[in-house]
């Protein structure tokens, strides 16, 4: 790779005799090259070049449900017809829309998405600092059950917990998603911990002596100091959660 | 120690025993009671009458019917999927690494591609990744005209040509399944901080060196929390063969096929760890 920069390099050559010319191919070559690999033009155009081709593998199936969608009977089933439908049908959304009873199963995904992604940041937030920072008893054991509980397949536990449930009369209502994340469990709320175990464990320790040297206790540095500086993980997780339990529910 | 410092290390632990209170008690009530439940089930025979649920033991019969007297159950559909599973896994991995990486650099639509890439994690529920593999979605175009599946088979070992034309086949969904591990990777990668980079330039350090000896390294925690993650949302997907099995007609022969699923991806896991610890000491080795 460098070699090649070299003699594209050599080739816009620069003699530092001429004035105003030598200075435009000087300024040309850094701007197509870049004074450093991974700026300038040449390589903008390769890395767009590369995630457009990647974007469009992944959003090809996207747009064909979309373009599949608006297709009505006779144009699904013409062979010819592949990407521009020969008139726009929206019989099928209107169908879904009332036999889904859209409105109204969308207020309630919100509402238990939402409510869920919430619960998971903070409950997962707390414990995952509690693993990255935080000394009690029994923590490699802990620590131990919580990889044990990212990689357990849920199938194992998932008839006891329906029998579970069934005991405590929670079946038809919608307190068997909410409760478990209220204590950091709940959907892949294993992974939450880690994801924010790893993620509190990169930040200076030097910041919490500094806190414990003017006397706040682990609240206080949780919910003062650490929280606020974790945006991206806290960005990550309440994504991630409110996807799964919006696909979940 | 002092009794200053012994009462300062209990009111820590105190402390400390406060934060996790909360998810041991969710612990112990949603995953050690449940576990302990079906495992109890996998050596009943377990039938839910109208009065509830009447078990009756039978021992080990469950778990030696299906490791030996059955092989269909398991072994058809178990190491077809082990090997595709062993293909996916590199891909996944290293497209996500590359595509965060990427991702990464300052240009403009940076937010636009990051969004393109997060879809697939919205959209990939069971359901919808079968109606794309099932109407042909799941394959490029492209490899389609190369028409590869006579010269896989011919010089490819017998077990090994079927999975890879499957993994093929479904390539774009390959992909679709990096979406977390092109986030956990791009959050990984901004907790390397800028300065040691700047340093790096500063000293003269060309991309190449940049990526090898520093960014590859700093990585090295979240490449193993996404392996864990794949081999584990590889061998949980819903339409996973094994796990369809699962089903609750007879509570005591899925618990049973339930647990020994569950020794095998353990098993898969550690395999999978163990080499990349090996692949990680051998990198550090060879850099000193």
């Amino acid at each position: 790779m460098a070699n090649i920069r070299q003699s594209i390099g050599r080739a816009l050559a620069v003699r530092p005799a001429a004035g105003r010319l030598s200075g435009i191919r000087s300024r040309i070559a850094a701007a197509v090259l870049g004074r450093e690999a991974d700026k300038g033009l040449l390589f903008k155009l390769f890395l767009y070049l590369l995630l457009i081709d990647i974007a469009f593998i992944y959003l090809e199936p996207v747009l064909y449900m979309i373009v599949t969608m608006v297709k009505d009977a006779g144009d699904a089933l013409n062979p010819a017809v592949i990407w521009v439908p020969n008139r726009l049908y929206t019989g099928h959304l209107e169908e879904a829309f009332r036999a889904l009873d859209y409105l109204a199963s969308f207020g309630v995904s919100l509402s238990i998405a939402g409510l869920v992604s919430l619960l998971q940041v903070l409950s997962c937030a707390i414990a995952g600092y509690a693993f990255a920072r935080l000394a009690f008893p029994l923590k490699r054991a802990a620590f131990a059950a919580l990889l044990f509980t990212f990689i357990m397949p849920a199938q194992v536990t998932i008839l006891p917990s329906i029998l579970l449930f069934k005991e405590l009369g929670w079946i038809n209502t919608w307190l068997p998603m909410v409760v478990p994340a209220m204590f950091g469990h709940g959907l892949k709320g294993a992974l939450f911990v880690l994801i924010f175990r790893q993620f509190f464990s990169t930040l200076p320790k030097e910041l919490e002596e500094a806190g414990r040297i003017d006397g706040a206790g682990a609240f206080r540095m949780f919910f003062r100091v650490m929280l606020p500086i974790s945006g991206p993980a806290v960005l990550v997780v309440f994504l991630f959660s409110f996807v799964w339990t919006w696909n979940d529910a | 120690m002092s009794f200053r410092r012994w009462i300062a290390r209990r009111a820590r632990m105190i402390e400390g025993s406060l934060f996790i209170a909360p998810w041991a008690f969710g612990f112990l009530a949603f995953v050690a009671f449940p576990l302990a439940y079906s495992l109890y089930m996998s050596f009943h025979q377990v039938r839910v009458t109208a009065t509830g649920i009447v078990t009756t033991p039978v021992g080990f019969l469950y778990y030696r019917e299906i490791l030996f007297a059955d092989g269909g159950l398991l072994y058809d559909d178990l190491f077809p999927f082990l090997r595709q599973a062993a293909l996916m896994i590199p891909i996944i991995l290293i497209f996500s690494l590359i595509a965060a990486i990427l991702l990464n650099v300052r240009f403009r639509g940076r937010m636009l591609f990051r969004v393109i890439f997060f879809l697939p994690v919205i959209f990939a529920s069971g359901q919808i990744i079968e109606e794309l593999i099932a109407q042909g979605e799941g394959r490029l175009a492209v490899l389609q005209e190369l028409r590869l599946e006579r010269y896989l088979s011919d010089y490819l070992p017998g077990g090994w040509g079927a999975p890879v034309l499957h993994v093929l086949d479904m390539f774009v969904i390959v992909l679709w399944y990096s979406g977390v591990q092109i986030l956990i990777f791009l959050a990984g990668r901004q907790t390397i901080s800028g300065s040691v980079y700047e340093a790096a330039r500063i000293d003269g350090a060309d991309p190449w060196s940049i990526f090898w000896k520093i960014t590859l390294p700093g990585l090295m925690p979240f490449m193993l929390l996404n392996l864990i993650y794949t081999v584990v949302d590889l061998f949980t997907f819903p339409t996973n063969p094994i796990i369809s099995k699962v089903t609750t007609e007879n509570y005591g022969v899925s618990s049973a096929l339930a647990w020994i699923y569950f020794a095998i991806v353990l098993a898969f896991l550690g395999l999978a760890v163990g080499l990349l610890g090996r692949i990680a000491r051998q990198s550090a080795a060879t850099t000193r």
